[in-house]
């Protein structure tokens, strides 16, 4: 046994030292300090000359080093240095081959130093190079569609597109505008980029929040936007778009058209986007809605601007998509650009153009029921709806000097929409109705930035809008026996003016902006019909002063605003004064990674809306009515929303909930007086409760199993109100609306793959009577990709708008085949819409007093061959 | 075995007996200017003798003045520790939303040294090269401040490293010292407890299960792409890719980026 250890030991011993033998020359030892005691980390350098580069080194780990020498040297300088101590020096002469040379080295310490900050070397910042292409942000997309933005961004994770409006959220949040490589391009109607860009010139899409648009107010100002910004790709030329072209057509004879044309210009001092369209096929590129009639962004963002349109375009709000009920002939045109003058000067152009000829036919069937009365009307429409639209904006934007901003902004419009309707009155009466509307705008704003210190700024603005938007409505009943034909005249304008001083403020306890402004509305109105005149003009002065407070520290954020307002209103002979505080707090709370709590209070008192002050009636269709109810009384506003988001993108599990109360004292109700052939709706107010209350919760989970993500989405919406029906006394009333969505769709590494996205939505009126609707969707999707250069796309729709008329269930099957090429520059698409050739829906909707049913035109089906051409 | 036994083990081997220095620990910070593409930001290297902390100070801003920078909302600065003494490195990435947590022994980083020197900062320096993890640098260390370590995860030079730049490849990156301070010592240790403590649930893996495990994470970040977005007959093709990442840990999705379709 010792003898096999000993020739084990033996061996060992041999084999290590080995290398020692076989290396050229060999360099070993220690480097310790002054108490014997290894240093952990030290350096070990070779020179062949005292100063001269390094030859060669070695990092002494434990006071103990051995190596070979990589070369072969006649003299060599040894340097031993660590970190604290002094180094140490030792020369080799005459370096034989085949020996090993060992030295050992003792460092001291260095002194202590006087430990106050001691500053070795300082030097400038080296000037950086700027280079032309794009800087990418980690995880970046980069899209390489022929397809528009609009369909881009709805693919992005954080980001949800409204489908109608075309309105953009991130996260939660509305944005503000879409810029065009940092610039604000579009403003509110940003949906023309959205909608008309061609996603294979972008490169990149980012998403920015807090944004801050003027330059001087940065780290400033505080602020909540989000813009996203489109950065695009940068090639050959400076000019780039795409054309489409598509032919096709409807079943019942009728050349289905589009075509589509989009120039995007970027040079050093221009960047502009051009676009032309043209479509019968129920497409909207634009930002205005004129068939749906929502709002759009720049209505809802700038409300006080617009005046009020007491006759209604459409009557019955249909949710059924516009792609599918929009039977147009649009004419789209849209210009924008930028040029930058100089270095401080850039303008900024938009003009727009739009015509369109809308058609539909609608039955709408409604069933009363109030007291013990019970009623049925019907109304037989065709209506046809030409609007047009012509916008000129321009913004001047100039640095007066480097801390000095002076913006001028002006937009001009001219808008008209004639919309000529036969409707057949209870298959009795029939009446012609012609409703020219205009509405034309005119605003001006005037804005001075100064800077006057690094974090701290003056703001002085002035704004002055009129908004003027008479309508003219003829009804003819040749063959009624009481009705005359009604020849009426209504216009609302609408004077707005806004001047407002700004002191902007940040410091270490937050961001602080103080107002002090004047604001001004006036709304004159004026209408006449046989001999019933409304002539009053309503006016609204208020002087305030207003306070934003704004704190961010790590988790936590709070926002304090406050407004302390004299408030001054005229409407005719009557005057009244109030003094007014409104308050909003925001407190967010970051939870974790991932998630965040936000709740917000806000309190706020406002005059009643002059849409109801008219104290003459004022007839807005065939059937119906109007007679407001003049007054200076105010409404108490006040709200709560609790909300919590958890948002974990890669694990996609997202979690939303909200809970909102909101409650309304002071407002104007409805007597609603239900005839067989009329309609009266006489408003007054009353210092009553109105109570909202809504709660929605969203979930999302993707499943690593199954490689497919389940989504619930619920939403429930409870309104009570007041109002009267035929003369009753004050009823009570209460509407709950459920929507429930089960969204499941396969993500496989497969040619095909699967969607599917069922809805339920429940309705309850409530009041002396119930009235109760259910409606189901379910839209199921097969999408195949038989060759990375094709796409076919099954669609199956089914409805069914009310479970009490199950048979009444409605089939749509579209179907597309798409060949996009790698290089992009030519696609087709065949596709066919509607192939079961649905001609009409129904759609059902409750209210206190009836249920009603609307029978609408649906698109026809059709087929198109679409070509695109990008260069 | 026995005595005799332990004796021949002994002889085979050198063993390494540490002993704590109790050398007073003076601290440098070193501050450099960071340019990752076009992103630059001021990151401090904490220095002492056997730890050291690489931490992001600013938030990243566009070089390109022309553009805001969109920047992340929640955007966390980089940190890394580098325990010199038990060869240990800390350090997370968020790729494609997910977090990794990675420890690894500090990068044994075979260096070429070259003999061109210069002076920049006014110490002597000398240039040296290397290629780490899918890319290949070029440094410029000093000897003259004794310390074997550098910005972000490179060390292994007999001396301070300066400045590296990246050579070649897609992408840009520069490291260059601005100044060099030597102040009282920073409780350096005790950020270090800390740390670890914060992050004691979190899974560290190591640097081949991290690379090895991305090409899973990327077809599980396709799906959930695919799955979570509602289709239409649009049909096109997304390539995204992971910039703005010194190491390559997956080559395809750092450089041409993936291609997928809808």
């Amino acid at each position: 046994m010792s003898n096999k250890i000993r020739c084990s030991a033996f061996f060992a011993f041999i084999l290590s030292t080995i290398p020692l033998f076989l290396s050229a020359q060999t360099i070993f030892g220690t480097i310790q300090d002054a108490n014997g005691r290894a240093i952990p980390s030290a350096n070990l350098l070779l020179r062949q000359e005292p100063g001269a580069a390094v030859s060669e080194f070695k990092i002494v780990d434990n006071g103990r080093f051995q190596f070979s020498l990589k070369k072969e040297y006649d003299t060599l300088y040894l340097e031993a240095s660590s970190f604290n101590f002094k180094r140490s020096f030792k020369k080799i002469y005459d370096l034989k081959k085949n020996v090993q040379y060992e030295f050992n080295f003792v460092l001291e310490e260095k002194e202590p130093r006087v430990l106050d900050e001691l500053v070795i070397l300082t030097r400038p910042l080296p000037i950086l190079e700027k280079k032309d292409t794009l800087t990418y942000n980690p995880d970046s997309f980069k899209d390489g569609t022929e397809e528009k933005v609009e369909d881009l961004l709805s693919k992005l994770p954080g980001i949800d597109v409204n489908a109608v409006t075309g309105e953009i959220q991130y996260k939660g949040k509305s944005v503000e505008t879409v810029l065009l490589e940092g610039d604000n391009l579009f403003g509110y109607n940003y949906t023309l980029g959205t909608r008309n860009i061609d996603v294979g010139m972008v490169e990149q899409v980012e998403a920015i929040d807090h944004y801050i648009e003027n330059p001087l107010l940065q780290a400033i100002e505080s602020s909540d936007k989000v813009v996203l910004n489109l950065k695009l790709k940068k090639g050959k030329f400076d000019f780039s778009g795409n054309v489409e072209i598509g032919a096709g057509a409807f079943v019942e004879s009728k050349w289905a058209r589009t075509l589509d044309f989009n120039l995007l210009g970027i040079t050093k001092g221009y960047k502009s986007f051009a676009t032309a369209s043209h479509n019968n096929i129920g497409h909207n590129p634009t930002p205005f809605d004129y068939f749906g009639f929502s709002n759009g962004t720049e209505q809802m963002q700038q409300p006080m601007l617009w005046a009020k349109k007491i006759i209604p375009e459409t009557t019955f709000l249909s949710q059924i998509p516009d792609e599918r009920s929009n039977i147009n002939e649009q004419y789209f045109a849209n210009y924008n650009a930028i040029f930058r003058i100089n270095k401080t000067l850039n303008i900024k152009t938009n003009l727009y153009y739009l015509q369109d000829d809308l058609y539909n036919q609608e039955i709408l069937t409604t069933q009363y029921r109030f007291s013990d009365q019970q009623l049925n009307t019907q109304d037989q429409t065709t209506w046809n709806k030409r609007p047009t639209n012509k916008r000129f904006e321009t913004t001047l934007q100039w640095n007066t000097h480097k801390n000095a901003l002076l913006e001028y902004e002006l937009k001009l419009g001219a808008e008209s929409i004639q919309t000529s309707s036969n409707v057949l009155q209870n298959n009795t009466t029939n009446f012609s109705t012609t409703l020219d509307s205009k509405n034309d705008i005119q605003y001006h704003k005037l804005m001075y930035t100064h800077k006057i210190a690094a974090q701290q700024a003056l703001q002085l603005s002035y704004l002055n809008s009129r908004n003027k938007a008479p309508q003219s409505l003829i009804i003819d009943s040749p063959e009624a026996d009481t009705l005359q034909s009604v020849k009426q005249q209504s216009q609302f304008n609408n004077n707005y003016q806004l001047a407002e001083m700004s002191w902007l403020s940040a410091n270490s306890l937050g961001k602080w902006k103080v107002n002090l402004g004047f604001e001004q509305k006036t709304t004159p109105y004026q209408s006449e019909v046989f001999s019933f005149q409304n002539n009053f003009s309503y006016q609204q002065k208020n002087i305030y002063q207003s306070t934003t407070f704004d704190f961010k520290k790590n988790k936590i954020g709070f926002q304090a605003f406050y407004k302390l307002k004299h408030l001054n209103l005229i409407l005719e002979d009557n005057n009244a004064n109030h003094w007014i505080v409104e308050g909003k707090v925001n407190l967010r709370y970051k939870t974790g990674q991932h998630s965040k709590m936000d709740f917000f209070w806000n309190r706020n008192q406002k005059p009643n809306s002059e849409a109801y002050l008219f104290p003459q009636p004022v007839i807005i269709n065939s059937r119906t009515t109007l007679i407001g109810n003049p007054g200076l009384d105010l409404r108490k506003i006040q709200s709560f929303t609790l909300n919590y988001q958890l948002h974990d993108v890669y694990n996609l599990f997202k979690l939303n909930g909200k809970a909102t109360y909101a409650s309304m004292l002071g407002n104007s109700y409805s007597n609603n007086i239900y005839g067989e052939k009329n309609t009266v709706t006489e408003y007054f107010f009353l210092k009553e409760r109105n109570e909202q209350l809504g709660i929605e919760l969203d979930i999302s989970k993707f499943s690593p199993a199954l490689g497919s993500t389940f989504r619930l989405s619920s939403a429930l919406h409870q309104l009570k109100y007041k109002n009267r029906v035929n003369l009753s006394e004050l009823r009570n009333n209460q509407h709950t609306l459920f929507n429930q969505a089960l969204f499941f769709k396969t993500g496989w590494d497969f040619p095909m793959n699967f969607e599917n996205i069922f809805k339920w939505q429940h309705s309850l009126s409530s009041s002396q009577n119930q009235f109760t609707n259910n409606a189901f969707n379910n839209t199921f999707k097969a999408i195949f990709k038989p060759h990375k250069n094709y796409h076919v796309f099954l669609k199956y729709e089914w409805y069914l708008p009310n479970t009490n008329h199950a048979n009444d269930n409605y089939h749509f099957w579209d179907f597309s085949i798409r060949y996009h090429p790698t290089n992009r520059k030519l696609s087709w698409q065949l596709f066919l819409k509607n192939i079961g050739q649905q001609n009409f829906l129904i759609e059902t909707k409750t209210n206190d007093a009836f249920i009603a049913e609307n029978q609408k035109s649906l698109l026809p089906a059709h087929a198109m061959f679409k070509i695109a051409f990008s260069f | 075995m026995n005595f005799k036994g332990f004796f021949a083990l002994f002889l085979c081997s050198f063993s390494c007996i540490c002993f704590s220095s109790t050398a007073q620990t003076d601290q440098i910070i070193v501050e450099y200017n960071v340019i990752k593409n076009y992103i630059q930001s001021t990151y401090h290297l904490v220095h002492q003798d056997e730890l050291s902390y690489w931490k992001e100070i600013t938030e990243p801003e566009l070089i390109n003045n022309n553009i805001n920078y969109a920047g992340k909302s929640n955007y966390e600065k980089e940190a890394l520790f580098k325990d010199l003494k038990n060869n240990t490195m800390f350090s997370k990435y968020k790729v494609l939303e997910k977090m990794f947590y990675v420890k690894d022994p500090l990068p044994a980083v075979e260096w070429e040294i070259l003999d061109s020197t210069t002076v920049f900062l006014g110490y002597q320096c000398q240039l040296a090269k290397t290629r780490f993890r899918g890319r290949s640098y070029l440094a410029l260390y000093s000897t003259e401040i004794a310390a074997a370590n550098g910005p972000w995860k490179f060390s292994g030079l007999p001396g301070l490293i300066l400045k590296v730049s990246s050579m070649g490849g897609y992408e840009a990156y520069v490291f260059e010292c601005t100044k060099i301070t030597q102040t009282k010592k920073e409780n350096l240790n005790k950020a270090y407890l800390n740390y670890v403590k914060e992050n004691k649930k979190k899974e560290f893996i190591s640097w081949e299960t991290f690379t090895s495990g991305m090409c899973d994470h990327i077809e599980n970040y396709k799906k959930i792409l695919i799955s979570s977005q509602e289709a239409d007959d649009s049909g096109y093709s997304l390539n995204f890719k992971a910039k703005n990442y010194m190491e390559i840990f997956n080559e395809p999705l750092q450089t041409e980026g993936i291609t997928m379709q809808f």
